[in-house]
């Protein structure tokens, strides 16, 4: 019996591992794709209606998308602090913060910083014209994590799940 | 025994687009009720300006880096939504608070498109002043609302005194419209006026006058139109148009008084539209506003 129950977990974790490490692909472009949906928000609101961007922050931290909402939350409750940092400082170290919580891959997470250096500091066309130029780069890193989650999440899925049977065989 | 120091909410809050050290530091400024202005300039310790003049404080000299970081703060880090104001040279905060800049202006075909490499900012602190109510109750009267123009040399409190006009027209029941192209009559928050200015307001924001206007007589059917600063012939254009629809007009312009009006061109084609019937001069003697009516009749200049 104890034999069998070694077994069955021994197989669980190992399939859990796999599981785990294609889900981190699968959440990883689910949150490119939210970033990329909340970089065209800020330019529909910056370009049409000059909104200013603590407004912005606001209203994308009530969206009902949750890793949108995470985000911007967390960066609202940063600006209401008061502590005398600048947007630019605040913008990177928010995305670096909830990073992990949302599943944002490292590379779009640097992509996404870069805005910090322009993002509330010049004319509408100009920073409309930044964001699109982070939201192509950031469609570009997001191609290359779905392309990662066809061609290598089967496989980490299926390793797992081998690697479990594996070792179960062997220890049997 | 260190006295306490009493503090000012409309101070504190014109004072929140500061970096929190330095407005940590002014927040301990005693007499924050009678301060008007507060002046940064590069290498030199914060100035206060009261009724009675400017004095420095004894705090640490200002920086470049303070008055970028002001700016800023008081852009709402959003320069997008001030580049118009930012153009003209100021930028209007939370409260009708106004922050004016000076430095190197950055231009592009012959255009200033905006104040780099700051030197120095002039902190205008908006308050309501109910005091001047009894004054100026009696020239209001209870009938139609008249054509007014309000005159004095910067910082007299004209738009002060157009905002407590129109608080006291609008409570009288007449339909008051604000061209309030700055920002500073009412100081709109999330659409709620953070100034008293009548039950019967509206506020147009941010809409240079002539356009705004338009859009009031249009729309709300004012039987009185208020503008601050008539500055430029387009905000001339936008007074005829009201005059010459039947509403009434409020408005304010820099001169010292009926004479000095005269002598500049803009508002000698102001004064030739026969728009305003009475003008009030605000002058200051010994420190204290003075307001005086005078009535325009006839070929002034």
């Amino acid at each position: 019996m104890l034999k069998l129950m070694g077994s069955v977990m021994i197989f669980g974790a190992c399939a859990a591992l796999g599981l785990s490490a294609r889900q981190g692909l699968r959440r990883r472009v689910t949150a490119a794709d939210a970033m990329l949906l909340a970089l065209h928000l800020m330019s529909g609101e910056i370009s049409g209606r000059r909104t200013p961007v603590p407004e912005i922050v606001g209203q994308l931290a009530e969206s009902e998308n949750r890793i949108i909402r995470t985000v911007f939350a967390y960066l609202r409750r940063r600006l209401r602090e008061e502590n005398g940092l600048s947007l630019g400082y605040l913008w990177r170290s928010s995305l670096r913060d909830c990073r992990d919580q949302v599943g944002l891959g490292q590379p779009e997470c640097e992509i996404l910083s870069e805005a910090a250096a322009w993002l509330g500091r010049y004319d509408a066309a100009e920073q409309v014209a930044g964001l699109e130029q982070i939201a192509r780069r950031l469609a570009a890193a997001r191609d290359t994590a779905a392309g990662e989650l066809q061609n290598k999440g089967n496989l980490y899925r299926t390793c797992g799940i081998a690697l479990g049977i594996l070792v179960v065989l062997v220890l049997i | 025994m260190q006295m306490e120091v009493k503090q000012d909410g409309v101070f504190l809050q014109a004072i929140g687009c500061l970096p929190p050290p330095r407005a940590a530091e002014l927040a301990r400024l005693d007499g924050q009720r009678q301060m008007e202005e507060i002046r940064l300039r590069v290498g030199r310790p914060p100035a206060v300006r009261t009724a009675d003049g400017e004095r420095e404080t004894g705090f640490a000299p200002v920086t470049a880096q303070e008055l970028r970081e002001t700016l800023s703060r008081a852009a709402r880090y959003s320069v997008h939504s001030y580049a118009e104001s930012l153009r003209h040279g100021f930028v209007t905060i939370g409260g009708g608070h106004r922050l004016g800049l000076c430095g190197t202006v950055a231009e592009e075909n012959g255009q200033v498109i905006g104040v780099r490499g700051l030197s120095s900012v002039n902190l205008r602190v908006a308050r309501q002043v109910t005091e001047v109510d009894e004054i100026i109750r009696p020239w209001i009267g209870t009938e139609r609302p008249q054509s007014v123009l309000l005159l004095s040399p910067p910082g007299f409190g004209k738009t002060t005194l157009l905002r407590e006009w129109v608080r006291l027209v609008s409570d009288a029941g007449h339909a008051v419209a604000v061209a309030d192209e700055r920002g500073e009559i009412a100081a709109l928050a999330d659409g709620a006026p953070q100034f008293a200015v009548g039950r019967c307001t509206d506020v147009l924001e941010n809409c240079a006058k002539q356009q705004a206007a338009l859009m009031l007589l249009k729309t709300m059917s004012p039987e009185l139109i208020a503008f601050d600063e008539i500055t430029a012939p387009e905000d001339v254009e936008a007074v005829s148009l009201c005059a010459h629809c039947g509403t009434a007009v409020l408005a304010s312009a820099h001169a010292a008084d009926l004479d000095d009006l005269c002598r500049r061109p803009l508002y000698r084609a102001l004064i030739e539209l026969h728009v305003f019937e009475r003008a009030v001069v605000i002058t200051r003697e010994e420190g204290k506003r003075r307001y005086r009516m005078e009535k325009m009749e006839g070929n002034l200049c």
